[in-house]
């Protein structure tokens, strides 16, 4: 009685294990290329980005930390650049008042020399001066002497002598 | 105006009866298997156009699969569940199509002559809901096995005191009452919402079942993700191993 209802239900629902069976296949069937052609390759694509993105993110850190290492050794060797920048200025200046100290010093000395020169020249100079002049005087003298000497002097004579020892005094 | 439980028989392939959802389900796939080659076919690294949809639908699935089924189980049942909702609610929504049910041809049967429209909504015939409920119990227990090994059948048959023994009993028959609410809920629901269409169509042919769509519309995506959210959680209960 109960199975006879049940054929019965079944037949009015239109349940056919042939048709059953054609659709869990269908469904099978549908599964099966969906996931062949659709599921795996779009799983393995946002993996694979993914991937791409989780390692464009370490480069990106890692290209960060070494720009950091990087300053700090720029700004290190900016320090030491300055550092021995300042020790060659230092130096220099050291360098460069100790020459102009010298070449003070020496400038000093030389014109101290020129000047002893200078002034030995112009006493030698006036030495020489001297001897001559005592040279004229003393032949002027003499000369004077022995005109006086020798000739009888007149008053016309004793002019043109005069005369004549002014002229040779002027050449 | 005549209404059917079963599907129309259209006619017979070597003795095979080719029936109205049938033809119906062969298109729906058709589209899907089309579409899965186009998709295929523009998939690149950088996404764009329906890889964009089916890379969010993909995501927010996993999303609700993963803590569910953990990352290993999630990964074998996910192909399976997102095709249960894509062919489900896509069927539904085809379903609504103008045509649907109207269109046909007439065939003298044992001496009437009989309406018989050549597309029906896939789900709007139990043969198709019962398909899916099997696959889908029947996935339940394959699942169950492979995240607990032989252990799976304790559930089933435990000895080990009167009362588990009893409650394994309940959960044999409750598998198969599994079998009989999905089917019949998809199918309820289905079938209502084309007799529903058809009846406001032929009491008032204009405008006035444009709600209605919408309503089938809404329905046939809830009952897609009801089936879907339901398997899902029956995966969850066998995978897990609470004994």
């Amino acid at each position: 009685m109960l199975t006879v209802f049940i054929v019965e239900l079944i037949q009015t629902l239109g349940i056919e294990g042939k048709l059953l069976l054609a659709q869990i296949v269908n469904f099978a069937i549908l599964l099966f290329v969906l996931w062949k052609v659709a599921y795996k390759p779009l799983t393995t694509l946002m993996t694979e980005r993914a991937q791409k993105i989780q390692k464009g993110v370490d480069d990106a850190k890692q290209m960060d930390e070494q720009r950091t290492t990087w300053n700090r050794e720029h700004q290190e060797m900016l320090v030491s650049a300055r550092k021995q920048a300042q020790e060659v200025v230092a130096v220099a200046q050291a360098q460069s008042a100790e020459m102009i100290t010298q070449a003070k010093t020496q400038a000093q000395q030389k014109i101290d020399t020129m000047m002893a020169e200078a002034q030995k020249v112009v006493k030698q100079e006036q030495r020489a001066a001297m001897v001559e002049l005592e040279k004229s005087m003393t032949k002027l003298v003499v000369d004077v002497a022995s005109k006086f000497l020798t000739k009888k002097m007149n008053a016309k004579d004793d002019e043109t002598m005069i005369e004549q020892m002014a002229k040779s005094l002027h050449s | 105006m005549h209404i059917s439980l079963a599907a129309e028989v259209l006619g017979h392939i070597w003795g095979f009866p080719i029936t109205n959802t049938l033809v119906t389900a062969w298109i729906v796939m058709g589209v899907f298997i089309i579409g899965a080659l186009l998709l295929r076919r523009s998939l690149s690294l950088v996404p764009t156009g329906i890889q964009n949809v089916m890379e969010t639908v993909f995501e927010a699935g996993q999303e609700l699969v993963e803590p569910l089924l953990g990352k290993e189980m999630a990964k074998k049942a996910f192909p399976l569940l997102v095709t249960f909702f894509l062919f489900i609610v896509l069927s539904n929504w085809f379903g609504i199509f103008p045509g649907f049910g109207t269109i046909g041809f007439y065939k003298i049967h044992e001496g009437e002559r009989e309406f018989l429209p050549l597309l029906r909504s896939v789900y709007a015939d139990l043969n198709m809901t019962v398909a899916i409920a099997v696959i889908s119990v029947v996935m339940t227990q394959v699942f169950g096995f492979m995240a607990n090994g032989a252990g799976y059948l304790k559930r089933y048959f435990n000895f080990s005191n009167p009362v588990l023994f009893f409650v394994g009993l309940l959960e044999i028959v409750s598998e198969f009452a599994k079998i009989i609410s999905f089917a019949f809920r998809l199918f309820g629901n289905i079938f209502a919402g084309e007799v529903l269409l058809m009846i406001v169509g032929f009491i008032a042919p204009f405008l006035a079942p444009l709600p209605f769509y919408g309503l089938e519309l809404f329905v046939g995506l809830i009952q897609a993700v009801v089936f879907t959210m339901l398997t899902l959680v029956f995966f969850s209960m066998a995978t897990s191993s609470h004994h």
